[in-house]
């Protein structure tokens, strides 16, 4: 299962913190045993 | 900075939301997906662990009193320690190769052998020497780890404090011996605390560093010969014959990171920025799980941390010619701080813990412990990867599309500046709630 996440303004060499608390499992709404990440983000694929 | 956000799913067809309000599941927990397996020894085997392998049916773990112990049936009720060999200088990494163990001492990397048979080791030679130490209390020497051609790569903790015989050559720096010993090449420069170097699975050798002055965040990165990888306390080094990086110039303090890997001649960003306290605080040793031991993450790489006693995973992408990628959290409370971890033959991942003069959350100063899965997959956000107008982010189970709604979703970003200052906040902060979500069957 994948979620594409769209951002203005995309700036490199920034660290951007993607907290996803509210997501639920489907079907059991089962929640995020984490649900955070830290991408470092350098490069913009081509 | 404004930003918009759009979140589209990418899904196989899905159930439609249900109406009504979503009822949440209690927060799962840690412990009902990974097990800390502690591994009981008697009180007079002190493992301050600086590095581990299984060699020839049994554990050795070299510690940083300068021993090595050898212990059989390390997984079992009763494992039994004995000792194997005594008076290195706190060797930082163990590994075996062609039926030797190999160690860094501060000075040297060093090989040994039982060669008699009896369970000690009888036979030490000197592999590789020649860089110098001042003296100081802090230049730790870490690895080593064999990289894809068959080279010995070390890292070479700079000083802290006072330098009592002068200050000496290549601190800060990774160097390289070849595959027969006898010599080294410095290759890297602008290392500060590289507590862990491992290989990828391609051959590239790889470091952790830890948060301080010119290293504004803990961080993860490859190394490739010539690389400056930011901190100026060694430079000089760089105008002697051997060195393999070109001299960066003076390091001006307070750049913007963009602007320093700009400006900076062979200046280095990290892959994987892994932020302070947020993830971890003090990172140390890391493997990739190529077997799928911990099968969600896959290919995904393990780091223990040694001050906050968690294990962290990380996923790496190659974009526009270049690894980057994501930090996320995955096992906290072990007993100690973690310098080193490596896969058991069982598919279970051994933390080895010291925390003795660093200090660490848990409440041990040593010790073995391992993480074994028990078999049942979290749902969790397995991988962050980017795109071109944004992030992907991959979760281990079918997502239910009504609960994609703010607040419970959220991003917000930050850079470094790349100064003398120990550390460094967030510069340039910016949050941005979602604004739009549209879903799409399909993948």
């Amino acid at each position: 299962m994948m979620v594409d996440i769209e951002v203005d303004d995309l700036e490199l060499c920034r660290v951007y913190e993607i907290r996803c608390d509210g997501i639920l499992g489907q079907p059991t709404n089962a929640s995020l045993l984490h649900g955070v990440g830290w991408y470092t983000r350098n490069a913009n694929p081509e | 900075m404004v930003m918009l956000l759009t979140l589209s799913l990418l899904v196989a067809p899905q159930e439609p939301a249900s109406p009504g309000p979503v009822t949440k599941q209690p927060k799962p927990d840690e412990a009902t997906y990974v097990e800390i397996v502690d591994v009981a020894l008697p009180e007079h085997v002190v493992l301050e662990v600086g590095g581990f392998v299984e060699f020839e049916g049994a554990m050795y773990v070299a510690t940083r009193r300068g021993e090595v112990w050898r212990i059989e049936d390390a997984s079992g009720k009763q494992p039994k320690a004995t000792l194997w060999a005594e008076g290195l200088m706190e060797p930082l990494g163990l590994i075996a190769k062609d039926g030797w163990l190999y160690c860094s001492q501060r000075g040297e990397l060093s090989r040994m052998r039982d060669k008699s048979g009896d369970g000690r080791m009888d036979d030490l030679e000197t592999f590789a020497a020649g860089w110098p130490i001042s003296g100081n209390y802090h230049e730790y020497c870490f690895g080593p780890s064999i990289a894809g051609d068959g080279s010995f790569w070390l890292t070479l903790n700079k000083p802290f404090g006072g330098e009592p015989f002068g200050r000496a050559p290549w601190r800060g720096w990774a160097i390289r011996i070849p595959a027969d010993g006898g010599s080294f090449e410095p290759v890297c420069a602008g290392l500060r605390s590289p507590c862990g170097i491992g290989t990828a699975p391609d051959g590239v050798v790889w470091f952790t560093d830890n948060q301080g002055e010119w290293c504004a965040n803990s961080k993860f990165t490859p190394m490739e010969v010539g690389d400056f990888h930011g901190h100026p306390w060694g430079i000089d080094s760089c105008k002697l014959p051997e060195s393999k990086v070109e001299y960066p110039g003076e390091v001006p303090s307070g750049l913007r990171m963009a602007e320093a890997a700009k400006t900076i001649p062979n200046f280095t960003l990290p892959a994987v920025w892994i932020p302070y306290d947020k993830c971890g605080r003090s990172p140390g040793g890391f493997v990739w799980d190529t077997a799928g031991n911990f099968p969600p993450f896959e290919g995904q790489v393990f780091c223990g941390d040694q001050y906050s006693s968690e294990v962290f995973r990380m996923s790496l992408e190659r974009v526009a010619g270049r690894w980057q990628g994501a930090c996320y959290p995955f096992r906290r409370g072990l007993k100690s701080g973690i310098t080193r971890v490596m896969w058991g033959k069982q598919g279970t991942l051994w933390c080895g813990l010291t925390n003795r003069g660093w200090g660490s959350l848990g409440g041990s100063e040593h010790g073995l412990q391992r993480l074994v899965w028990r078999g049942v997959t979290p749902f969790e956000l397995r991988e962050i990867t980017a795109t071109k107008k944004g992030f992907r982010l991959a979760f281990t189970q079918p997502v239910n599309a009504a609960s994609i709604l703010p607040p419970g979703f959220a991003v917000k970003s930050w850079t470094y500046d790349h100064h003398k200052a120990y550390g460094c906040p967030p510069a340039t902060p910016a949050r941005t709630p979602p604004r739009r979500r549209r879903s799409r069957p399909g993948a």
